[in-house]
């Protein structure tokens, strides 16, 4: 039985159950990181999540949505360095940001979630969709989230459709050269391997989906 | 794995912990974050010279700081540009009032935290300037210089940058003469084997045993060729020829030379190389004005050496022979 809604205290949930799954995939994150970089993207993504289960772990459980996606921006921010650092921790902030004031997560909120972090990300990494980074992933998910029809589907089904397109878009980083950051030095060494920060948005969308569905509601603290 | 380490996520740390607690006669720590100042931070007047970088290339960056060199330096974990808020700490503890000169390796995520924090700091009403450090011939062509990396060069950049803001110039004055040598330094490196990440515990690329890659960069990153090895009379022509390709103009000119090693090769290779360099320098009519040899910029333990040139016009002689108190450089 899959929620419907998330508020505060189930975000926060959320958010640990995404790191659990960050942690577990460290070691692929790694490798594939390996193929493009110097394969540490796992590294740095398992310390950035576990700043954001510690800060959580902090806060005040009366932290709206907002004040949530924040302070996990500032803790991944603060924790990891790298492009990735601060590409993650502004996204959550700008997240937050969009969802200022809000009691609640459903459909339309996630969609704004997703638009807000994609813009972020867009202007943080100075890149567009096509560049072989992150953006991939987070732009395909906005796209799904937002497609015709949109309206009929409850919070379950966005999350699923965005986390699928997440999940392929990153996969088929796997064909593109890229443009910026150090990977852009590899040329046509890249192609054949996916981008590490696109899998990983695949991998987090991926948990948020799966929370919700084995979250009963009102079961979830 | 062969590592001396305790904790493969605290290497960074410790390393700078051990640097601070070996020269507190040049630097110390900062409270709370990955920095170490020079021991007298922040001197009234000056400008403050931040570098930083990701770790794993001892003694770059920490390593040069102290009287003549840079005020401060950052470190982020190994090959990961520090965050926002230790540079921005740093910044707060090198400023004596006459604002703060960031001088990074030009990488992405240097970039993007330096910039983070420069926003910050601005805010705080610190006034900062930047100049990223873009000397390696191998990763980018002449025309897109302004991707190229930062490498071994940045011992000359920071070298005279430190040296002018010493003399008490203006932050615009230390910027120009940061650019200045900057735009005459290039560097080129060769690579013989991989380094291995404390935190993965494996090397970041292939090289089969008896190849080398040119021009492979301080994380690896692919260089211009992989070949056989060859001797290090052809090796150091290989990379002086490409410096003098990119800079015609060194040709005939006055230079500062630094053969650096990457971290694992002996000192006598590097001298070696240095020797080869040597003459083929003054082949080319280039007077060497000033030579340093050993491990300025590392990639770990990983194989192998650069050649960077700077060339020297009035200025920049004054100020690279100009003295020097760090841990990893005394020049009197």
């Amino acid at each position: 039985m899959a929620i419907s809604v998330i508020d505060q205290r189930c975000l926060s949930g959320m958010l640990i159950f995404v790191a659990d799954e960050i942690a577990r995939r460290e070691a692929d994150l790694n490798a594939l990181d390996a193929a493009v970089g110097d394969g540490d993207h796992g590294i740095t993504m398992r310390i950035g999540f576990e700043a954001i289960r510690e800060r959580l772990g902090q806060l005040d459980p009366a932290t709206p949505i907002d004040g949530i996606l924040r302070e996990s921006g500032t803790a991944f921010l603060g924790a990891t360095g790298g492009a990735i650092g601060v590409v993650m921790g502004k996204m959550l902030m700008a997240g937050g940001k969009a969802l200022q004031g809000m009691q609640e997560i459903r459909a339309q909120e996630f969609q704004q979630l997703l638009t807000a972090m994609e813009s972020s990300v867009a202007a943080t990494g100075k890149v567009k969709p096509g560049d072989r980074t992150i953006l991939d992933a987070i732009h395909a998910a906005a796209v799904a989230a937002t497609a015709p029809g949109w309206a009929s589907k409850d919070l379950n089904t966005i999350v699923d459709l965005a986390a699928s397109a997440a999940q392929g878009a990153a996969r088929t980083t796997a064909d593109m050269l890229c443009r910026v950051g150090r990977a852009s030095r590899l040329g046509n060494r890249v192609l054949g391997h996916p981008d590490p920060g696109a899998i990983s948005f695949g991998i987090i969308l991926r948990a948020m989906h799966h929370w919700i569905t084995i979250s009963a509601p009102g079961s979830h603290s | 794995m062969k590592k001396l380490i305790n904790d493969p996520r605290k290497v960074a740390g410790e390393a700078l912990e051990g640097l601070a607690l070996a020269y507190s006669q040049y630097l110390r720590l900062v409270a709370g974050v990955q920095a170490v100042v020079r021991k007298d931070a922040p001197v009234t007047g000056k400008v403050g010279v931040l570098s930083g970088g990701g770790s794993g290339h001892e003694p770059m960056f920490a390593g040069f700081v102290g009287a003549g060199m840079a005020d401060g330096s950052v470190a982020g974990n190994i090959f990961a540009s520090p965050p926002p808020q230790p540079i921005v700490a740093a910044a707060r503890a090198v400023q004596g009032g006459a604002g703060v000169l960031f001088l990074y390796g030009n990488y992405s995520g240097d970039v993007l935290n330096f910039d983070m924090a420069a926003e910050m700091l601005e805010e705080e009403g610190i006034h900062i300037s930047t100049v990223r450090i873009t000397d390696d011939v191998a990763s980018a062509p002449p025309e897109r210089y302004q991707e190229r990396r930062g490498i071994a060069g940045d011992f000359f950049v920071i070298k005279v940058a430190g040296a002018c803001a010493e003399q008490r110039a203006t932050l615009a004055e230390v910027t120009a003469a940061a650019e200045e040598a900057n735009r005459n330094t290039r560097s080129m490196g060769v690579a013989l084997s991989s380094c291995i990440i404390p935190a993965s515990g494996k090397p970041i690329f292939d090289l089969a045993e008896g190849d080398m890659e040119v021009g492979m960069g301080l994380h690896g990153e692919p260089g211009v060729e992989r070949a056989r090895l060859k001797s290090a009379n052809q090796v150091a022509e290989e990379l002086v020829t490409r410096i003098l390709e990119d800079m015609p103009e060194l040709a005939n000119s006055d230079a500062a030379i630094l053969v650096n090693g990457l971290g694992a090769t002996p000192l006598a290779e590097l001298f070696i190389v240095f020797r080869a360099a040597h003459a083929l320098l003054i082949r080319h009519g280039i007077a060497i004005r000033h030579s340093y040899v050993g491990n300025y910029a590392t990639s770990l333990e990983m194989a192998g050496c650069s050649i960077s040139l700077l060339r020297l016009n009035e200025r920049l002689k004054h100020w690279i022979a100009a003295p020097v108190q760090t841990p990893a450089l005394i020049q009197i």
